[in-house]
């Protein structure tokens, strides 16, 4: 069986590939030092078994695990950390293994073989009762089979369309399936509606106008696309624009 | 009285609960006791103790009643609004007993009061009442003194106790230590002897020693961390020579310095420069740390628990009182922690 080690720390990811190099029938394919480059090489390498840290810079381990878990066939994953009561319950829970850092090598070699692919539900539930909930620092998208990370500081706006929502970058833009909705919750802090349609960056947002057609649209950053704001919107997102203007 | 305050602000007792009423019964009994030795020419002694007893005790129970019926509104008044309202209560009660007992005075064979008697008769006991009040205001006023001084003692502690090792940090260096082992022994060696520092300085009683020595404390802890951040961690620090030997609170700065790597380095990709400076500034020890602050990790982790700040923040006020400082300035890039010393206190901790 092929593993794939992720941890930040370079002394915890020595450990753990000399611990899994000295089990029968489990190899290591490669180590990863943040949730990015895991992505990649779980793509390139197609490991069986994923042992994540929960606790990285960046993008953290669970929510690299929801990343992983878009690939055609997703690696199981074993979570690894070093303490964090509260989470460990809801891991426990969920019927998620982790393993307990230092790790021993008995119970490696247990959670490796019974390692499971882990579910969307699995996944959801315990990123939402983590100690920190934290939401994604990327959003994962799927273009013709290889999965891309796009950061979501360099998001300038989502825009829904009948089935599918576009996301605009300030160099390209792509479709991704997940909904409106479901987006503005998770990132309401970061993100305003400005209409129906469309969810735009607060901080990417610089000013309002009117169109030929004298409907109210607003200027992004880096970008020349401008979108309109709906009369239900306006108020709220002129109080926006305001409040932002005066904080920079 | 066996009395409890459910209010932090209020020092009136809870005279709801039965167990201080009994003990209010009690007291007053004893009053009463007293009153009725003290010499007099008019009655026998036990007609006297009846009297007196029924007396007081008709006007302690008022009084107890009315408390508690006000007390929720009471607590939430000022001291001073406290003390005059509950004192025209007292005034009130003392009133409406003497008018009954003066007009039952024949039934209760005090024969017939002249005008002038009369008006004595209520002088004379709203003065006593009025005493024993201000008696028995000053005695609340010290036990509820005493109580929140003691709670807040005792809350320090325990978050002292608390707040000293993260767990996570506590694992994370045994697994650096487990993974050196093999790799490169001489550093974990090191690594078990900084460790052991830190658990001792912890685990000991003393509330403080010198600068250095707490120094050296953020050090061997700042060591560990480097075993495990590597490049992420680099480390200006920038020290007064001269104020080595001056005496701090124990674990004042190693807190703050694990918060800073918790909240700072840690959670950034290429990590960051952790500032740690000391320096005596007009009759006054400043000691500084801060960190860099990304903003996106502002927004999500930063409201993490502010355990280590309130407890130094708790001890600091109880070993200086109000001539220490504790500043926390959160900028959009750095976040800094400075702490004020006074070099010449007078002890205001008992």
């Amino acid at each position: 069986m092929k593993i794939l080690v992720v941890d930040d720390e370079s002394l915890a990811r020595q450990r753990l590939v000399g611990l899994v190099q000295g089990l029968d029938g489990f190899d290591v394919c490669g180590n990863a030092s943040n949730g990015e480059d895991a992505l990649k090489m779980s793509q390139e390498l197609k490991p069986d078994v994923v042992l994540l840290d929960i606790r990285m810079p960046g993008m953290d381990g669970i929510e690299t695990a929801h990343h992983m878990n878009l690939l055609s066939k997703p690696p199981a994953i074993v979570f690894t950390t070093a303490f964090s009561e509260h989470a460990l319950k809801a891991f426990e829970t969920h019927a998620v293994d982790y393993l307990l850092k230092p790790i021993k090598q008995e119970r490696l070699q247990e959670a490796l073989q019974a390692a499971v692919r882990l579910t969307r539900p699995q996944l959801e539930q315990i990123r939402q009762l983590n100690d920190e909930p934290r939401v994604r620092t990327h959003i994962c998208v799927k273009t013709r089979g290889k999965l891309e990370l796009v950061p979501i500081e360099t998001i300038r706006y989502f825009l829904a369309d009948h089935k599918y929502v576009t996301l605009r970058t300030d160099d390209h833009e792509c479709l991704i399936e997940e909904s409106l909705k479901s987006l503005e919750n998770e990132l309401n802090h970061l993100f305003t509606r400005i209409h129906r349609n469309a969810l735009v960056a607060n901080h990417h947002m610089t000013g309002l106008e009117k169109n030929s057609e004298g409907h109210c649209v607003v200027t992004l950053d880096g970008i020349d696309d401008r979108l309109e704001i709906s009369r239900r919107h306006l108020p709220y997102v002129r109080k926006k624009i305001k409040n932002l203007s005066t904080y920079k | 009285m066996s009395v409890e305050s459910n209010d932090e602000r209020g020092f009136i007792p809870n005279f709801c609960d039965v167990g201080s009423v009994f003990m209010l019964v009690l007291l007053v009994e004893l009053l009463s006791l007293l009153l009725a030795l003290a010499p007099s020419n008019s009655q026998g002694f036990w007609d006297r103790l009846a009297l007196i007893s029924l007396f007081a005790q008709w006007l302690a129970l008022l009084n107890a009643s009315l408390l508690c019926g006000l007390k929720n509104w009471l607590n939430r008044q000022t001291v001073l609004m406290c003390t005059l309202i509950s004192l025209l209560i007292m005034w009130l009660a003392t009133l409406l007993v003497s008018g009954l007992v003066l007009h039952f005075s024949v039934l209760l064979g005090l024969g017939s009061f002249s005008e002038q008697g009369q008006l004595y008769f209520v002088l004379r006991n709203l003065a006593i009442s009025g005493l024993l009040y201000a008696v028995m205001l000053r005695y609340f006023y010290v036990q509820h003194q005493w109580r929140s001084n003691l709670q807040a003692q005792s809350h320090a502690q325990i978050q002292a106790l608390k707040a000293r090792i993260r767990p996570h940090f506590l694992f994370n260096s045994m697994n650096t230590i487990a993974s050196l082992v093999r790799i490169d022994a001489d550093k974990a060696e090191k690594a078990v002897e900084d460790l052991s520092d830190l658990f001792r300085a912890s685990l000991q009683d003393e509330t403080s020693h010198t600068l250095r020595d707490e120094l050296e404390l953020t050090a061997s802890y700042l060591d560990i961390e480097h075993l495990r951040l590597g490049e992420r961690l680099s480390v200006d620090w920038q020290l007064d020579e001269a104020a080595m030997d001056i005496e701090v609170p124990a674990l004042c700065l190693q807190p703050l310095a694990e918060n800073a790597i918790y909240h700072g380095i840690e959670p950034v990709p290429e990590g960051g420069e952790l500032k740690i400076t000391s320096h005596l500034d007009n009759n006054r020890l400043c000691l500084i740390v801060s960190n860099p602050l990304r903003e996106a990790n502002a927004m999500s982790r930063h409201q993490g628990n502010h355990m280590a700040q309130a407890n130094i923040k708790t001890r600091l006020s109880l070993m200086y009182g109000d001539q220490a400082e504790f500043i926390i300035k959160a900028e959009p890039h750095r976040y800094t922690i400075s702490i004020g010393i006074p070099l010449n206190h007078e002890n205001t901790s008992c």
